[in-house]
C-alpha cells in the first residue's frame, strides 16, 4: 500500500535536481523499458503514418504495452520441468514473455449467434478445417515461433550483451535463407493467416535497422537482443537464441472436435512438448492443445482464436511420467527394533533416506527419475518453486507414519526433523496439477499426492545434525541411555559437507507394546569442527530472531483476523510459528541468553505495545507488512562453513565468530557479520549461547 | 560525458546516442515528473510521462533546436512541460481541481512575496534534505524512496539488499527520527 506522502508535497526544482543526483531510483529493468518506450514514441512520431483515403498524419499512435509481471512463473516451472533441457535458449526466453494464448481484438471477433448442446453432434464440417489449422500450427511453432526456418550459418551477425543479460555474452543472429518466408512481412502475413489480425507475441517480429546505426561487435540493447526476429541492411535474420513456446510435434492424426455454433469450434489435439522429462530416455512431456477456433469474417475461413494447454491431471500426474519406476513394494520397511543397536541402524538409515533421499532402507541405492519430483509454485514476495520429492518406499502416508512410529516417539521425531507426524494427513494436493499455485496452508513437509508420498525438498527449514555412523558405543547401567561415537555432518549451510566426530547419547524408551523407541538424542560438543556446526546453529538461531523481533515478520494465518494496535501502528496478526510467547521465548533462549534477549529486543515481549503477545491463548506478533514473508536466508549470508566462518576462542568457554555472507542479489560485495558466543549447558540444539552480534560493514 | 560529447554521439550514431542522452538523464527527468505526478498518477503513468518527454527531447535535438543551450536545464524544461500536460489530463480525468500554483509552478517570479514564498521553500527544503541524509544509510535512501517515488518495500528491499520487513521496520523508524531532527531545526511536518 502506498503511503501518503506528506514529506515531500512542495520540492522546489533545486532539490529534484539534487535528489536525481543523490538518490538515483531507477533500476536497469525500468530504464531499459522506459527506454523502449520512448523509442517507440519517437520512431513513431518521426515517421508519418498513413492513416487511410491518403491521409498523411504525424500523430504518435501508440498503444501502452502490458506488463508481463507473471512471466517468470512459467520459465520456473518450466526450468524444473525441463531438467538439464533448456540451456542458453532457455535462459534467454525467460527473459521474454512467450505468450501463447493469443486473443483476438476486439473488432475483429467474431461473436458466435448461436450455440448447440455438445451430445451427438455432427462435426465432420469442422474436420476438415481443424486438421488443417492445427497441422499450420505446428509449423508456425517449429518454423516460425521456435525459429527452425532456413537459414544460412555462415551470414552471422555477432553483437555483444550487456554482460548482467543472463549469463550470455553474445547475441547471435543467422540469415534467413527460407524461400518461403524472404521478409518481415511475409512472417508476419502467415501468422495473420493463422491467427487473424491480431497484435504477434511481444518480440516476436522486429524492426528494421542499419549497420550504421547498429554496428556489430556493439552491446545490443535488451529491446532488441529480445526479438526473435530483425531485418538488419534489408535480410531478414532470425535469432539464435530464444524460442516461444515449447511444442515439439504432434503425437497423432486424431482431433477432438467439439462444435460451439456454426461459426465457432473447439479442437483438441495430443502433442509432444519440448519438456525434456527423461533425458536419458529422451522422454517429454506429452499435453494436450486446446484450440479456439472461429469463422474468418472476411473470407469465410477459419482463424485460431486461442491456443491452450489442456489442464488435465493425467498429463501432469507425476506417476505417469515415472516410467518402469516401481520399487514400491520391494522394501525392507522397518519394523520393530529387536534391540538398541538394531534401532540406532534403522534410526541412521531412516535419517539419510529422510535427509538425502540416496538410500533405501534396505541400503540399496535410490534412482531417481524425473517423475518422482513435484513442483507447485507459491505466491510470495516473488513466486516461490515449491520442490517435492517422491518417498518411493511408502505406499501412503499411514505406512510412513507406521514407520516412523515403530523407530521414535512423537516428539523425538519432531525433535530430530522438525515435523510434526500428527500434521501428515492435512497435506493431500491431489487436486492440484504439477506446477500449479499452492496456498501457504498447503505447502506441507510431508504430502499425499495421487497416493504417493512426497517429502519437501527445500532449504527454508534447513535440518541440522546428520548421523552416519555408529563407530562404537557403550550402554549405560539401567540400559535406557547409551553414548556413541557418531559422524555428525552440517547441513546448515547448502553445499557443505564436512564431517567430524563427537559423543552422541541416545536415550529409549519402550511404546505401548514394548517395542524399544528413541526417545531423544543429545549431541554435546567435543572439538573444533563439532563447534563449528553448533555455532553455525545458532547464527540460523539468531537470524531467526532479528527476524522475528526486529522485524516482526512471522508466518501468519492470513485467514485470521487481525487486531489493531492503538499505538497507530501494525496491527497484531496471529503467528502460526509458536504457540505462545513462553514457547516463543524458549526457543529463542536456545540461542541466545536472556540477558541478550532482554537488552536488545527489549520491545520484544514487554511494554505496552510488545512485538509478541498472547492474545485469547493464541500468539500475536505485529504484522509490519502483511503481504510479505521474508526468510533470513534470501538476504546475506555465510555459505560455505570452511570459508566463510572464522572462530576465534577468547577463553575456556567464550568465542567470537566472523561470518562473511553471500548477498544472493548480483554484483553486492560480501559483508561480515559477527557473534559472540559463550558455552552455557548443553543441548541437542547447541551448547553456546549469543551475547553479542553486530555488523561491522553496515552503512549508517 | 559531456553534453558536446553527447550531442556528437547522437549524430553518428543516433540509437546509441539516445540511449547515451536517456541514461545520462533518465534519474532527473524521471524525478521531475515524479514530483509533479506523484500525487495524482501510478507508477505506470510517471513511465509513459517520463517516455514522451524523452521522446520529445530526442525529436527538438533532431531538430538542432536547443544547440547552444544547457543541456540539463533544457531537458528539465521539456521534462516540466510534459509533467504539467500529463498532470492536467490526470486530474481532469480523475476529476481533482487543478490550482493554479500547480500549473504555473515554472513561470518566471513575479513579485516580491514570491521570491520570499521561494526562498522560504528553498530553506527548508535544504533542512529537509539535510536531514534526511543525517538518518544516514540505507534509511535516507529508504525514506526518499518510500515518500518521494512512493517505492513499496519490497522493491527498495531489492534495490538495498535488505528484506522488506526490515526496511518497513527501519521506515518507521527512521521517519519518526527524522520528524525530531526536523523539529529540532525548526522545520515541521
Amino acid at each position: 500500500m502506498k503511503k501518503r506522502n506528506d514529506i515531500f508535497d512542495d520540492i522546489d526544482d533545486e532539490t529534484v535536481e539534487k535528489l536525481s543526483n543523490e538518490f538515483p531510483v531507477l533500476t536497469d529493468e525500468e530504464k531499459d523499458r522506459i527506454f523502449a518506450m520512448s523509442e517507440r514514441k519517437y520512431n513513431l512520431a518521426t515517421e508519418p503514418i498513413i492513416e487511410s483515403e491518403g491521409d498523411v498524419k504525424g500523430v504518435e499512435r501508440y498503444s501502452r504495452p502490458t506488463w508481463h509481471r507473471f512471466a517468470g512463473i512459467a520459465a520456473a516451472i518450466a526450468i524444473i520441468a525441463g531438467g538439464a533441457g533448456g540451456g542458453a535458449a532457455f535462459m534467454n526466453s525467460m527473459k521474454k514473455s512467450a505468450p501463447d494464448k493469443l486473443a483476438a481484438s476486439e473488432e475483429e471477433k467474431v461473436v458466435p449467434t448461436e450455440t448447440t448442446e455438445q451430445t451427438t453432434e455432427d462435426v465432420s464440417e469442422f474436420a476438415e478445417a481443424a486438421r488443417a489449422l492445427t497441422d499450420r500450427y505446428a509449423n508456425y511453432q517449429n518454423d516460425i515461433a521456435q525459429g527452425g526456418l532456413e537459414t544460412d550459418y555462415s551470414s552471422m551477425l555477432k553483437f555483444k550483451l550487456d554482460p548482467d543479460y543472463g549469463g550470455i555474452e553474445e547475441s547471435v543472429w543467422y540469415k534467413v535463407t527460407d524461400e518461403r518466408y524472404p521478409d518481415m512481412a511475409s512472417l508476419r502475413l502467415e501468422f495473420e493467416s493463422l491467427f487473424g489480425p491480431v497484435d504477434p507475441p511481444e518480440f516476436l517480429f522486429g524492426g528494421e535497422f542499419t549497420s550504421a546505426e547498429l554496428p556489430e561487435d556493439q552491446i545490443l540493447p535488451s529491446e532488441i537482443s529480445n526479438l526473435k526476429y530483425m531485418t538488419y541492411d534489408g535480410q531478414l535474420y532470425v535469432n539464435a537464441f530464444g524460442y516461444f513456446g515449447n511444442f515439439s510435434e504432434w503425437s497423432d492424426d486424431n482431433i477432438e472436435i467439439e462444435k460451439k455454433s456454426d461459426n465457432e469450434f473447439t479442437a483438441i489435439r495430443n502433442a509432444k512438448t519440448n519438456d525434456v522429462i527423461d533425458p536419458e530416455n529422451d522422454i517429454c512431456r506429452e499435453t494436450r492443445y486446446v484450440f479456439d477456433i472461429i469463422r474468418n469474417t472476411r473470407n469465410g475461413g477459419w482463424l485460431i482464436d486461442s491456443v491452450s494447454e489442456m489442464d488435465d491431471d493425467s498429463f501432469n500426474n507425476a506417476d505417469s511420467q515415472a516410467p518402469d519406476y516401481t520399487t514400491k513394494n520391494n522394501v525392507a520397511h522397518f519394523n520393530s527394533a529387536a534391540s538398541a543397536e538394531d534401532l540406532i541402524e534403522s534410526h541412521l538409515t531412516f535419517y539419510d533416506t529422510w535427509l538425502y533421499g540416496t538410500k533405501m532402507p534396505d541400503k540399496s541405492e535410490i534412482e531417481y527419475n524425473q517423475g518422482d519430483f513435484l513442483t507447485f509454485n507459491l505466491m510470495r514476495d516473488e513466486v516461490l518453486v515449491a520442490y517435492y520429492r517422491k518417498l518411493s518406499d511408502y505406499n501412503s502416508l499411514e505406512e510412513l507414519k507406521e514407520n516412523i512410529e515403530a523407530l521414535y516417539t512423537d516428539s523425538a521425531f519432531e525433535e530430530i526433523y522438525g515435523v510434526d507426524v500428527n500434521d501428515f494427513d492435512k497435506y493431500d494436493l491431489s487436486s492440484h496439477s504439477s506446477g500449479a499455485f499452492i496456498s501457504e496452508e498447503e505447502y506441507g513437509a510431508v504430502i499425499e499426492y495421487n497416493g504417493f508420498v512426497y517429502l519437501r525438498a527445500d532449504n527454508l527449514n534447513p535440518l541440522f545434525k546428520i548421523l552416519k555412523r555408529v563407530d562404537d558405543d557403550q550402554l549405560s547401567s539401567d540400559e535406557s541411555l547409551r553414548t556413541i561415537q557418531a559422524y555428525i555432518i552440517n547441513n546448515t549451510f547448502p553445499d557443505s559437507s564436512w564431517a567430524e566426530s563427537g559423543e552422541t547419547t541416545f536415550e529409549y524408551t519402550k511404546d505401548s507394546s514394548g517395542n524399544l523407541v528413541l526417545n531423544h538424542i543429545t549431541a554435546p560438543s567435543s572439538d573444533e569442527q563439532t563447534q563449528r556446526v553448533f555455532l553455525a546453529k545458532n547464527y540460523e538461531g539468531y537470524k531467526n530472531l532479528e527476524r522475528l523481533g526486529n522485524y516482526g515478520t512471522f508466518k501468519t494465518d492470513p485467514t485470521a483476523a487481525t487486531i489493531p494496535s492503538d499505538d497507530d501502528n501494525a496491527p497484531y496478526a496471529v503467528c502460526t510459528e509458536f504457540e505462545n510467547t513462553a514457547e516463543l521465548r524458549n526457543y529463542l533462549e536456545a540461542y541466545v541468553t536472556p540477558e541478550y534477549l532482554d537488552e536488545h529486543f527489549p520491545d520484544m515481549f514487554e511494554g505496552e505495545y510488545p512485538t509478541f503477545k498472547d492474545i485469547d491463548g493464541k500468539l500475536y506478533g505485529k504484522l509490519f507488512d502483511s503481504q510479505t514473508e521474508i526468510y533470513w536466508g534470501e538476504t546475506a549470508s555465510p555459505k560455505d562453513p570452511e570459508e566463510d566462518m572464522t572462530i576465534t576462542n577468547i577463553s575456556d568457554d567464550e568465542v567470537m565468530v566472523e561470518f562473511i555472507c553471500h548477498s544472493n542479489i548480483e554484483d553486492t560485495e560480501p559483508t561480515r557479520q559477527r557473534m559472540y558466543a559463550k558455552i552455557s549447558g548443553n543441548g541437542f540444539t547447541t551448547p553456546w549461547k549469543v551475547t553479542i552480534f553486530d555488523y561491522p560493514d553496515a552503512k549508517g | 560525458m559531456t553534453d558536446s560529447e553527447l550531442r556528437a554521439y547522437m549524430k553518428d550514431a543516433p540509437q546509441l546516442g539516445r540511449r547515451a542522452l536517456f541514461d545520462e538523464y533518465c534519474n532527473y527527468v524521471y524525478a521531475i515528473v515524479t514530483n509533479k505526478l506523484r500525487s495524482c498518477g501510478s507508477r505506470e503513468d510517471i513511465e509513459e510521462c517520463v517516455s514522451d518527454a524523452f521522446a520529445d527531447i530526442y525529436r527538438t535535438l533532431d531538430k538542432g533546436s536547443s544547440r547552444d543551450e544547457d543541456l540539463k536545464s533544457y531537458i528539465g524544461v521539456i521534462a516540466k512541460r510534459r509533467a504539467i500536460d500529463a498532470y492536467r489530463r490526470l486530474a481532469s480525468s480523475s476529476g481533482r481541481s487543478v490550482s493554479i500554483d500547480d500549473e504555473d509552478n515554472f513561470h518566471e517570479i513575479a513579485s516580491d512575496t514570491d521570491i520570499q514564498k521561494k526562498a522560504e521553500i528553498s530553506d527548508r527544503n535544504s533542512i529537509l534534505i539535510n536531514k534526511v541524509k543525517e538518518l544516514g544509510e540505507p534509511d535516507s535512501t529508504i525514506i526518499i524512496q518510500q515518500y518521494y517515488y512512493n517505492r513499496t518495500a519490497s522493491e527498495i528491499a531489492k534495490a538495498i539488499s535488505m528484506t522488506a520487513s526490515a526496511v518497513q521496520k527501519r521506515s518507521v523508524r527512521a521517519r519518526s527520527k527524522l520528524k525530531e531532527l526536523l523539529l529540532e531545526a525548526g522545520v515541521s511536518l
